[in-house]
């Protein structure tokens, strides 16, 4: 265990350095974008963090999935806790890049918020993994609760492939990186974009460490209880 | 470069949040583990 901890630890290290020379190149590195405004070539930026929290967001989602999935398959709790803990930290970036998304949108469409396909889509998104948490605390009973949200986990996964081409299936204003030659960048932004793409990722599986650790303690705790008669 | 560090700082204070909240409910485990322990211990 202790030797678990210290790779932890060190990849904690590893990661918060990443994140740090990742920033680097996002504000100093990475040159302007052409043919825009200042505001909106300041804005642009945006990008190497946004995208990658979004992308996290997604990867997240589908983690919970996989989660749920292995869980109807197997009934081990390890899997319902990777599934609740990855379905939390997929929270906590849509948020993130809803909220640096507005930023951007201000100088580039002039406003904070649009009701386009991708932001609506993305909202419903976010909702239903907020429900998941409204269904989780409903339920008292582990091992009951641990199937419902896992069915319920993989349901509300289709809204991330939903959400990932609404601005192919419909008229957006939303950018479209994925279908543009070199992702819309010069060759100078290409790798600090995949250098931050990298970074939050391993930042991902950083933080899903720390917070199935967390679930593995209260799973001791509810067994101690049990044992206890409470 | 107000809105890229507005984003930086949206996306740091997110993470903040969520490491703080994770630090908390780890310490309050931690102190509800040691009490059921002893609890446990008592029993026997």
């Amino acid at each position: 265990m202790k030797g678990t901890n210290r790779i932890l630890m060190l990849l904690t290290v590893v990661s918060a350095a990443s994140i740090l020379v990742a920033a680097l190149g996002a504000f100093v590195l990475a040159p302007d974008a052409a043919g825009l405004t200042p505001d909106e070539t300041a804005a642009q930026r945006i990008i190497y963090f946004h995208v990658p929290a979004a992308w996290l967001s997604m990867l997240a989602f589908g983690v919970t999935m996989i989660g749920s999935i292995a869980y109807l398959i197997t009934s081990k709790r390890a899997w319902d806790s990777l599934a609740v803990s990855s379905a939390e930290i997929g929270i906590a970036f849509t948020l993130a890049a809803t909220a640096s998304g507005s930023l951007w949108a201000k100088p580039a469409w002039n406003t904070w918020w649009t009701w386009d396909p991708r932001l609506t889509t993305y909202t419903i998104m976010f909702l239903l993994y907020v429900a998941y948490f409204m269904l989780r605390s409903a339920m008292d009973d582990p091992a009951r609760r641990a199937r419902f949200a896992a069915v319920y986990g993989i349901f509300a996964f289709l809204s991330v492939p939903i959400t990932f081409m609404s601005i192919r299936w419909w008229r957006t204003i939303h950018p479209i990186l994925l279908d543009s030659k070199n992702f819309g960048l010069s060759s100078g932004m290409l790798p600090v974009f995949f250098l931050s793409l990298i970074a939050f990722t391993g930042f991902y599986f950083i933080l899903l460490a720390y917070r199935t650790r967390l679930e593995r303690m209260q799973e001791r705790v509810d067994a101690l209880k049990e044992q206890l008669g409470y | 470069m107000i809105y890229m560090a507005g984003a930086y700082l949206i996306i740091w204070a997110a993470s903040f949040v969520f490491i703080l909240s994770m630090l908390r409910r780890q310490s309050k485990l931690e102190a509800e583990l040691k009490a059921l322990q002893e609890m446990s211990q008592e029993k026997r």
